[in-house]
């Protein structure tokens, strides 16, 4: 009987914690940017702030960076891995929200 | 360097690093173990083209964007600055960071593991989807530039 389980995936599917703890970084920096755009026009304190940092869009990249840098460092160092598959599926899923938080917030707001 | 240079950097980089991204994608469905490296290699071309291109357009965007912004919104397309270049700021962070994740996942053992593969072909292919995407909102922008300029020619 198999599982779907990622521990009853076999070896061949399973992806290392470095490459599994930067594609979910990835994920969250993607979702995060969206957020952190749709709280920036949203709230002047918030693009007031970034704004004290140096350009606003400079900042908003440098934060989307860190998020992805620190959290792939520390996922990565937690040695968790994960199926391929299951990956795929963050980074798809990620990519696929994070794109349209964007656009719609451009059609609904923008 | 003239404004114009970066405006012709900018797409040239990026079109760059989806090339290399399309190389990374076949090579990863063809993979065998003698292919490794360059799967790896054009991985990190396709990573570093896209940083020169963020790199060039952020510069451009900072220090000279502001006054073609005002003549697109002065203009017939305003809409080229107010949906278009709002988008691409925000969306090009996203392929930024998958074409930095792009030669991580590469590092893996891509002609071993199944999963690997799927993670470098999947991630290569929105590198090209989103890398597309930049290039076509690119062009909306210049145009809505350009069609400004007519406009106020009469």
């Amino acid at each position: 009987m198999t599982t779907t389980t990622d521990t009853a995936v076999h070896d061949d599917e399973m992806v290392n914690a470095k490459i599994t703890g930067y594609g979910k970084a990835y994920s969250i920096a993607v979702i995060f940017n969206a957020l952190l755009l749709m709280l920036k026009e949203s709230v002047p304190g918030v693009q007031d702030f970034m704004k004290s940092l140096g350009h606003h869009w400079i900042t908003h990249g440098a934060f989307v960076l860190i998020v992805f840098v620190g959290l792939g460092m520390y996922f990565s160092k937690s040695g968790k891995e994960m199926s391929g598959s299951g990956l795929v599926s963050w980074i798809v899923g990620s990519t696929i929200l994070g794109g349209l938080m964007i656009v719609g917030w451009f059609v609904i707001v923008g | 360097m003239s404004e114009q240079i970066y405006l012709l950097l900018h797409p040239t980089f990026g079109v760059l690093g989806i090339i290399a991204a399309v190389w990374v994608f076949v090579a990863t469905l063809n993979v065998t173990h003698e292919n490794v490296g360059r799967i790896r290699l054009a991985a990190k071309t396709s990573a570093v083209m896209i940083w020169l291109a963020y790199i060039v357009a952020g510069y451009f965007y900072v220090v000279y964007y502001g006054g073609d912004k005002a003549i697109i919104k002065a203009g017939p397309w305003p809409w080229a600055h107010n949906f278009f270049m709002e988008n691409k700021e925000h969306m090009f962070f996203m392929v930024l960071v998958l074409a930095t994740f792009l030669p991580i996942a590469a590092s893996g053992p891509v002609d071993t593991n199944s999963g690997v593969r799927k993670v470098v072909m999947w991630s290569a292919a929105f590198v090209v989807l989103i890398g597309l995407a930049m290039e076509g909102a690119g062009a909306i922008i210049g145009m809505g530039v350009k069609v400004a300029l007519l406009a106020q020619m009469g």
